[in-house]
């Protein structure tokens, strides 16, 4: 839906119009631009106060030589893994719990709804250390069960609301009582009818888990502590916890720029669901 | 048999498609509350794995040395000051968005990058940024001579006044950073909601844009506002990343969020209990915005 307020457009005003988003995008990318020089800055140029703003030489070497310095391709492989597993075990609870509360009038209907808005709202920090010791009681600690767990069980409540006011909105009743009069089950029913249909909300559900589960850094970091089952964020602290602002800065800053790039490419390809997802349920219509 | 499964199955069919979901959330995120609630009448260390009941003298131990008033303070001032920067902010970007000029999705695009940027990497290049040697708006300071020695943006412990502080305030020019994309969008969403009709409507009878903006645009989008902020006030109160990636509490607890102490005391220096007990007050204060959102959001959920 594309709306025209009828502003007038004068030629100063679309000037104007331009140059704030153009001064606000300076300001918000910035960071960005700052770690990709840094990444690469030959090591003479990182100590230069004041520093300069473009790097004298293009020293593409740091990222060629950042895998050999820390376990990066550990770390990737470690990431992708949590990331894609933690995504696919939000969207199957989610997805099913969202239809069941879209669908059906039960009796603990209201209260189940209540748990995943209060679950919603909950800090992390409250279940923290109970959480840990019941990692550590099962052995779960540096396990991919221990840390995929973590990560779903947050991303389950937002998702599951969040699905739920896609399932209601996009999904009419009448069709799937038509199947139900075919001989279908509620089984059939979902697989053939809500699935395809709410597609576009599961998309949505998926990146979102994929992007939290990919920039997560606190359950990573008290639930794997093992180098070799580190992700990316954790490994990352633990490389600039030892090096600080030095010329190795430009090596971290070339693996900064490895470890957005995934989240980049996600949204990048999906934004458009993730972002229609994100509001459907807030704003109606 | 076969007919009297199916219609077991079909019967509680919503039970059935509930029960994964709920059971983890029951698990993982009500039992453990529930047992930091119970840890925190304990006093549960590293080397003290059983613990002895103590009642409430955790609690009464942190209000009365008085560290825990002044994390209480930082935390709501570095949340409530980042909603009050990051809204209008927003609420200019999304009304600039609206208009229906060319390149609005690129825009749009581009502003939400912070947003999935993970925090990791944005804490370490903003700290990066805002150090005192290496710092480009050190250098451009310095170089318009503006300034004679460098700022430790971060680290300055000379001036300030409780939450009022350099770090702080830099660590939520950060934060703003990262939360404005959510409401941004959220507020855009709204915006493009409105009829177009109430705008013709308004220019007809001769409203100017800013009163359009003001009479029409927010009351119009008050409903997903209200949602919005308060759902950010209780994640920013909540907020662990930026506390802890940025600058760790430090300097002197100047920056120390509730979070990041809890964090801190479980992790760090093994205090089980206490650590619990930091986290059930945290969850004691953001239940007051906790019941409001979920009072405005339930009656939509609910039907």
């Amino acid at each position: 839906m594309r709306v025209s307020h009828g502003f007038p457009s004068t030629k100063w005003q679309l000037v104007k119009h331009y140059a704030i988003l153009t001064a606000v995008s300076v300001i918000v990318l910035f960071p960005f631009y700052w770690m990709f020089v840094t990444s690469v800055k030959p090591p003479e140029d990182i100590l230069r106060t004041p520093p300069n703003w473009w790097p004298t030489a293009m020293e593409v070497v740091n990222y060629v030589k950042i895998w050999t310095t820390i376990p990066l391709f550990i770390y990737l492989k470690n990431s992708l893994l949590y990331a894609a597993l933690s995504t696919a075990l939000c969207v199957v609870l989610s997805g099913f719990a969202a239809y069941s509360l879209s669908r059906f009038r039960f009796k603990l209907r209201k209260l189940s709804i209540m748990a995943f808005l209060t679950s919603q709202l909950v800090p992390g920090t409250l279940t923290i250390i109970p959480f840990y010791f019941m990692m550590y009681n099962m052995g779960l600690n540096n396990t991919v069960i221990g840390i995929v767990l973590a990560y779903s069980i947050w991303a389950v409540p937002f998702c599951t609301l969040m699905l739920r006011g896609y399932l209601a909105s996009a999904i009419p009743v009448s069709l799937e009582e038509s199947a139900t009069i075919d001989g279908c089950n509620k089984l059939g029913i979902f697989f053939r009818i809500a699935l395809p249909i709410s597609l576009p909300g599961i998309v949505a559900t998926a990146i979102f888990s994929f992007i939290l589960a990919w920039n997560e850094f606190m359950w990573a970091s008290i639930i794997l502590t093992k180098s070799g089952y580190k992700p990316l964020s954790v490994g990352m602290y633990d490389y600039i916890g030892k090096t600080g602002v030095t010329p190795a800065i430009s090596l971290y800053m070339a693996t900064a720029v490895i470890a957005t790039i995934p989240s980049l490419i996600v949204f990048g390809i999906a934004q458009k669901h993730l972002v229609n997802g994100l509001t459907a349920g807030a704003v109606k219509g | 048999m076969k007919a009297f499964k199916a219609s077991l199955w079909d019967r509680y069919a919503a039970y059935w498609f509930l029960l994964p979901a709920l059971l983890c959330i029951l698990v993982f995120i009500v039992y453990p509350s529930v047992r930091s609630v119970w840890m925190s009448f304990f006093n549960i260390e590293l080397l003290n794995n059983a613990g002895q009941f103590i009642g409430f003298r955790n609690y009464t131990d942190f209000f009365q040395n008085g560290s825990l008033i002044k994390l209480i303070g930082n935390t709501l001032f570095f949340s409530i000051v980042s909603i009050a920067v990051a809204c209008p902010f927003s609420l200019y970007i999304s009304h600039l968005l609206n208009k229906p000029y060319w390149g609005r999705g690129f825009f749009r695009t581009l502003f939400l990058i912070p947003w999935v940027t993970p925090p990791v990497v944005a804490a370490s290049v903003w700290k990066f940024i805002l150090s005192e040697n290496f710092s480009p708006i050190n250098g451009l300071l310095l170089q318009l001579h503006l300034i004679k020695k460098p700022i430790s943006f971060l680290g300055n412990i000379e001036w300030g006044f409780g939450p009022v502080n350099l770090p702080m305030l830099f660590m939520i020019l950060v934060n703003v950073w990262s939360i404005f994309p959510f409401m941004m969008v959220m507020f855009l969403a709204a915006m493009q909601n409105i009829s177009s009709d109430i705008y013709e409507a308004a220019t007809v009878d001769g409203a100017g844009n800013k009163r359009k903006f003001f009479a029409i645009t927010i009351p119009l989008i008050m409903p997903v506002m209200g949602i919005t902020l308060l759902l950010q006030s209780i994640w920013q109160f909540n907020d662990f990343n930026t506390g802890f990636l940025l600058t760790r509490g430090g300097p002197l607890d100047m920056t120390n969020l509730l979070a990041v102490k809890v964090y801190s005391e479980g992790f760090l220096n093994f205090k089980y209990s206490s650590a619990a007990t930091i986290s059930v007050i945290m969850f004691l204060i953001v239940l007051i915005p906790s019941i409001a959102y979920i009072k405005t959001t339930g009656k939509e959920q609910f039907d």
